[in-house]
């Protein structure tokens, strides 16, 4: 059988697997990652006035160490802009700034945190992050890109899990074995949708190297996002540098095998599900006598199609076609080859409706039409998985000895033995493979898991990781810049119940998150630490795509905050960037040219480039002349003195701040240099909201 | 691998070191203030090492390429009917493939179809006496500057996969592109373009779309960019009309005070500097891509060489002129796509659309040779023809082929490929490559050998893996440099 084994195009490296058993090297086995989580003590600092919480022990003392300071508290119009655009992705309004800066409350940054932490925005912000690292897109990739019609529940599921402060454990659990620990539960079974996310090629006729191909892309995925973890290297010989077998690639790859998509799951429980049967009921039976002369007509075109698609069918799955009783591979792959030939049925059937049938056909279906009212809506669909059965299919490899049937295991150097699997519910179809894993995965001990999700925090908020190299935990990876502070944070976040919430709290109001981003002394700190990897200052950040679309259309007034639903398009909606369409492949937009993802590796770290195609969009681009003119309209609408408290405003709202004397006046002779003229005063007034809508200090975070 | 040692003395494969550009800054005592516009996207070329990630790079070895100009025909050009006579196939015509031959795995699954004679006229030309039919007869005058790869296999066997294959190494998307590589290890030679452009002859995109010059896991800066047919040849380069230049210019004057002002107050910030840098190069590209794409001022001598006095050959013509004008001005690599949306897919009338489609295709390649050539240009310039593969001796549907990604012809000229040669071999069918087979990879590396690359030496950290523009395989096809 063809493309059975991954080795098949791994043909460069030694294709034997050692022994996964192996001895480790005494430095392998003392590979910082792998060690337990240790309980470090809240470090002295010599410096008492500066630090809000125990974080800022932690970098302080390392400060010290490099005889460094921190830099001094921003302000707060900078704080505010800061937080919000990390929370929300969006820049604060006018009126949002003035209340936290006329506020007199010891605890007014605090009470601002908490504030932004309620919003929902903060869900459709913090879910892009996830969305990322597990390359979701809402198309299929290959040639025909199909869209996804039901991957938008997904991201929804990630914004709602966040808003609602959902345990990372149980997020973790849902997304990996939803369907196994909590069969009942709408949002486990939207969140196997993880398990889904795979480009897919409705057209590929071997299934056998398609689906290869799949859970390959499953287990490195899987690798990068849970553990911080290079799998892919191990797919084809062992790891170069991690003590990653060849044979720990398959053992991971092992408690994903036995999965298949599945589209007959629907949301709502038993209560939707009978009511939806008992409404179909119904209008089946006011239109039986329709329905029953159009499935005559219709069953010769449906199976003609299906058998176009089985006739491109490679022999040696058309062999499992035939068969009654199926290996539980044999199970996949013919579902896989049910899913192709289905979908081209339903695409052409009508197309091969006979002549003499045709114009009945189109009769009856109007007919039917007329009953619509009374036909059900659409049950939820969620594109699902489940395991093809309890009995898991083989994990084949080629070892020394043969051809060797992989049990699943995690990484033998953290625990070699084959992983027990958790028994599942007689009633529950499954293998149980994915539970175990999920609960490995989430438990306090799994030094890999909690310290990966803690170091994405900390990036998210500062930009970098503690770990630089936020899906690489390897020697090729980083070093922690404060591995006692990376410990003590999962400690504290395994404490707080993996509360996301309490961690984003307790970092933001560290004295080291509050810090200015410039640096107005001269001193050595530039010198010592230029890339400030112990957070001398806070860095300056540019806003990423969605950030920078967002807070255009929030800035022009014309941002739409209507929440979930199906993906839109970025051009013609003006709704949050999270529910732009990601299509795999997708065209140059302003956003991709501000360095979206690729949707098809994991993405742990967006890259920042700089381009001139990135200034031509902005200053040329029409949809970005377009937000200029809504610009200008909003701010004609407000009622003001004069021009130049229009101009403020316009400040305010672009930047957060208002203008300084000398930009005042440059404003205003910008302006000025139209004044007998209302068309051109009219232009003069785009112009100016389309510059300050271009200028660094929009565009940058401080 | 070249490695050094890190601070715990281990072994750890080089990389590119980044030296951030703010370092540099501080170093060369220079300031922000003395950047001119030669500084954009980054340093001026005269300071030396530094982060520009265009900044041009030695390579592993001695080029014989400065440049790449890759003729993609999309869809698979059949090779048993341009350059792998095969006389066997014609006395079969009609029967199915033989026992001796592997039955393959077809795309449209059409088992045990009966064999398609070739029609063909086929001679030997140049002194290397060379196979061409008579399909190509203009290009069949450069044999003796060509290097035919009889042997070459692929992975895919759908187009999109194969096209993702070509570019990028990977039937999968999620690869940078070879000429994003190529970019990545080189850097450009001309920053008021692109280094790496895409054209093509059609309103349709190729299959799998702009993946396939894209940049996968690298960051986007090394990406092709796509040129659109017309005067204006990168979208948003010029503002809509409604905006006279003046008023474009009092805009990115105040634009310019405010961020002048604002980068004081951030100073030391290497970044906020190229972004206010990459304005000026927008606008310095609005002048010279434009020029690039004008071909008014080539004679008409020049315009028929390429055929575009022709209704059949203009379109593509177009395009290999306006290649070679690119290749001029220092852009590292270009690809043209004929037939882009997957032309040149014959599974029907496979006779007359073929003929259509290699007409349309001969007289400007030929063009682009003998022009390369009299400018001293081709030298130095790679020039690859081909597909994403090739297609099956068995017929289709009774009039057509299907696809072959196991036994192909690509084939090299100019940039130190040593012409007048074939390579390789297919079996008496051409169905599958029997000697000499070359992988895609082994076609990228040798194409990455040419401008001065080593495949294994070329190297970027994605995520925490090292990843290498053949993915850890291939090897360079010698012969095509030696002879």
């Amino acid at each position: 059988m063809p493309w059975l084994l991954a080795v098949a195009v791994c043909t460069f490296f030694a294709l034997f697997s050692s022994d996964s058993q192996a001895e480790y090297s005494k430095q392998e086995k003392s590979y910082w990652a792998f060690q337990p989580i240790s309980n470090p003590q809240v470090p002295e600092t010599k410096e008492r006035g500066w630090a809000h919480n125990e974080i800022d022990a932690f970098i302080l003392s390392s400060l010290e160490a490099n005889q460094l300071t921190p830099t001094q508290e921003a302000d707060r119009s900078t704080l505010i802009r800061r937080a919000t655009l990390d929370l929300h992705g969006l820049p604060p309004t006018p009126e949002a700034i003035a209340r936290f800066v006329n506020d007199t409350s010891p605890d007014a940054y605090e009470k601002l945190i908490d504030r932004l932490l309620e919003s929902p925005r903060y869900g459709e912000r913090y879910a892009r992050h996830w969305l990322d690292l597990v390359r979701y897109a809402d198309s299929d990739g290959f040639k025909a890109d199909v869209l996804r019609p039901n991957a938008w529940r997904y991201r929804d599921y990630v914004i709602d899990s966040l808003n609602h402060d959902k345990p990372y454990s149980r997020f973790v659990k849902e997304q990996i074995a939803g369907d196994e620990l909590y069969p009942n539960n709408d949002d486990a079974k939207v969140a196997t949708g993880y398990l889904r996310l795979w480009p897919y090629e409705n057209n590929q006729p071997d299934m056998g190297r398609h689906w290869e191909a799949s859970l390959d892309d499953i287990t490195d995925v899987s690798g990068d996002v849970f553990l911080g973890m290079s799998m892919k290297c191990a797919r084809c010989h062992d790891h170069k540098f991690d003590p990653i077998s060849q044979k720990d690639y398959f053992r991971f790859r092992a408690f994903f095998s036995a999965i298949s998509p599945w589209e007959e799951v629907y949301l709502g429980g038993d209560a939707a599900e009978q009511d939806y049967q008992k409404q179909f009921a119904r209008w089946y039976a006011m239109t039986a006598p329709i329905q029953e002369e159009m499935d005559s007509i219709k069953a010769d075109p449906w199976e003609a199609r299906r058998q176009v698609g089985y006739n491109k069918l490679p022999p040696y799955i058309q062999e499992m076609m035939e068969k009654e009783n199926r290996t539980p591979y044999e199970e996949q792959l013919a579902r896989f080859a049910e899913k192709m030939m289905n979908y081209f049925a339903t695409r052409d059937y009508e197309k091969s409706i006979s002549n003499e049938h045709v114009q009945r056909w189109h009769e009856l279906k109007k007919q039917l039409a007329q009953f619509d009212e009374f036909k059900p809506t659409e049950r939820e669909a969620v594109s699902a998985v489940r395991d093809v059965g309890r009995t898991p299919p083989h994990t084949l490899l080629n070892t020394e000895n043969g051809e060797e049937d992989i049990a699943p295991g995690y990484l033998s150097i953290l625990d070699p033995g084959d992983a027990k699997i958790t028994a599942l519910d007689e009633q529950i179809h499954s293998t149980g493979r994915r539970s175990t894993l999920a609960n490995w995965l989430t438990d306090n001990g799994n030094p890999l898991s909690n310290r990966v999700m803690v170091n994405r925090l900390w990036q998210w908020h500062f930009g970098s990781g503690l770990v630089n190299s936020s899906n690489d935990f390897g020697v090729l990876g980083d070093k922690p810049s404060h591995p006692e502070l990376l410990d003590w944070l999962t400690q504290k976040f395994i404490n707080e119940n993996w509360s996301l919430k309490s961690m984003h709290r307790l970092i933001m109001t560290s004295a080291a998150y509050r810090q200015g981003s410039i640096r107005t002394e001269a001193d050595m700190a530039e010198e010592n630490d230029p890339e400030n990897r112990l957070l001398w200052k806070m860095p300056v950040r540019r806003m990423d795509a969605e950030q920078l679309r967002d807070a255009m259309l929030h800035v022009t007034g014309e941002m739409d905050l209507t929440m979930g639903g199906r993906a839109v398009e970025e051009e013609a909606s003006t709704r949050r960037s999270i529910y732009v369409v990601n299509k795999r492949n997708k065209h140059s937009t302003m956003m991709n040219n501000f360095d979206t993802p690729d949707l098809h590796n994991s993405c742990h770290l967006r890259d920042v480039t700089t381009t001139p195609i990135q200034a031509l969009a902005l200053i040329n681009g029409t949809w970005t002349l377009k937000r200029a003119e809504r610009f200008a309209e909003h701010l004609g609408n407000i009622e003001v003195q004069n021009k130049k408290e229009r101009i403020s405003i316009a400040f305010q709202k672009a930047l957060g701040r208002a203008p300084k004397e000398d930009e005042l006046k440059e404003a205003q002779a910008f302006l000025e240099l139209t004044k007998d003229n209302p068309q051109e005063e009219r232009e003069a007034w785009v112009d100016l909201c389309h510059v300050l809508i271009n200028t660094n200090e929009f565009i940058y975070i401080n | 691998m070249n490695f050094y040692r890190d601070q715990h003395n281990q072994l750890v494969p080089h990389m590119e070191s980044t030296v951030s550009r703010r370092d540099f800054l501080m170093r060369a005592g220079g300031g922000i203030a003395g950047l001119g516009l030669a500084g954009v996207l980054g340093l001026d070329k005269a300071f030396g090492k530094a982060t520009d990630p265009l900044l041009v790079k030695p390579g592993h070895h001695r080029a014989t390429a400065k440049r790449v100009i890759f003729l993609f025909m999309e869809g698979g050009p059949s090779h048993i009917d341009l350059f792998d006579p095969k006389p066997l196939l014609n006395e079969l015509h009609g029967q199915t493939l033989p026992k001796s031959f592997k039955e393959p795995i077809t795309a449209m699954g059409e088992q045990g179809s009966p064999l398609l004679g070739s029609p063909r006229e086929w001679k030997q030309h140049g002194q290397s006496g060379t196979w061409v039919s008579d399909w190509f007869p203009h290009i069949a005058n450069h044999v003796d500057d060509m290097a035919v790869i009889r042997s070459c296999w692929a992975d895919g066997l759908n187009h999109v996969g194969s096209v993702c294959q070509m570019n990028t190494g990977s039937i999968l998307g999620g690869r940078p592109s070879l000429g994003a590589w190529a970019v990545y290890g080189l850097g450009t030679l001309n920053n008021d373009l692109p280094s790496f452009v895409v054209l093509k002859d059609t309103k349709k995109t190729p299959l799998g779309g702009v993946r396939n010059w894209g940049t996968g896991f690298m960051p986007a800066t090394y990406q092709g960019t796509l040129f659109e047919n017309g005067p204006v040849p990168i979208h948003n380069l010029n503002p809509p009309k409604h905006i006279s230049n003046a008023r474009q210019r009092k805009k990115l004057d105040l634009l310019n005070q405010l961020n002048q002002k604002h980068a004081e107050l951030n100073q030391f910030d290497d970044e906020l500097e190229a972004r206010i840098n990459s304005y000026e190069m927008a606008y310095r590209m609005q002048a010279e891509a434009p020029d690039a794409v004008d071909l008014s001022t080539e004679s008409e001598a020049t315009k028929a060489l390429y055929g575009m006095d022709q209704k059949e050959t203009e379109g593509f013509g177009r395009q290999c002129l306006m290649a070679r004008r690119l290749a001029e001005r220092g852009v590292r690599f270009v690809q043209i796509y004929s037939g882009a949306g997957s032309a040149w897919d014959t599974h029907a009338n496979h006779e007359e659309r073929s003929t259509n489609l290699c007409r349309s295709v001969d007289l400007p390649i030929a063009g682009l040779l003998t022009d390369l050539k009299r400018r001293g240009l081709l030298e130095d310039t790679l020039v690859v023809w081909g597909g994403e593969f090739g297609r099956t001796p068995m017929g289709e549907k009774g009039n057509g082929r299907d696809h072959n990604p196991y036994g192909f012809t690509m084939w090299m000229a100019g940039g130190g490929v040593h012409g007048g040669q074939t390579i390789g071999t297919t079996d008496d069918l051409g169905l599958y490559a029997t000697s000499e087979q070359a992988h895609v990879h082994d076609l990228h590396a040798s194409i990455l050998h040419a401008v001065g690359l080593d495949h294994m030496q070329l190297e970027f950290k994605s995520g925490g893996r090292l990843e290498r523009p053949t993915i850890n395989s291939g090897n360079v096809v010698e012969k095509l440099f030696t002879g």
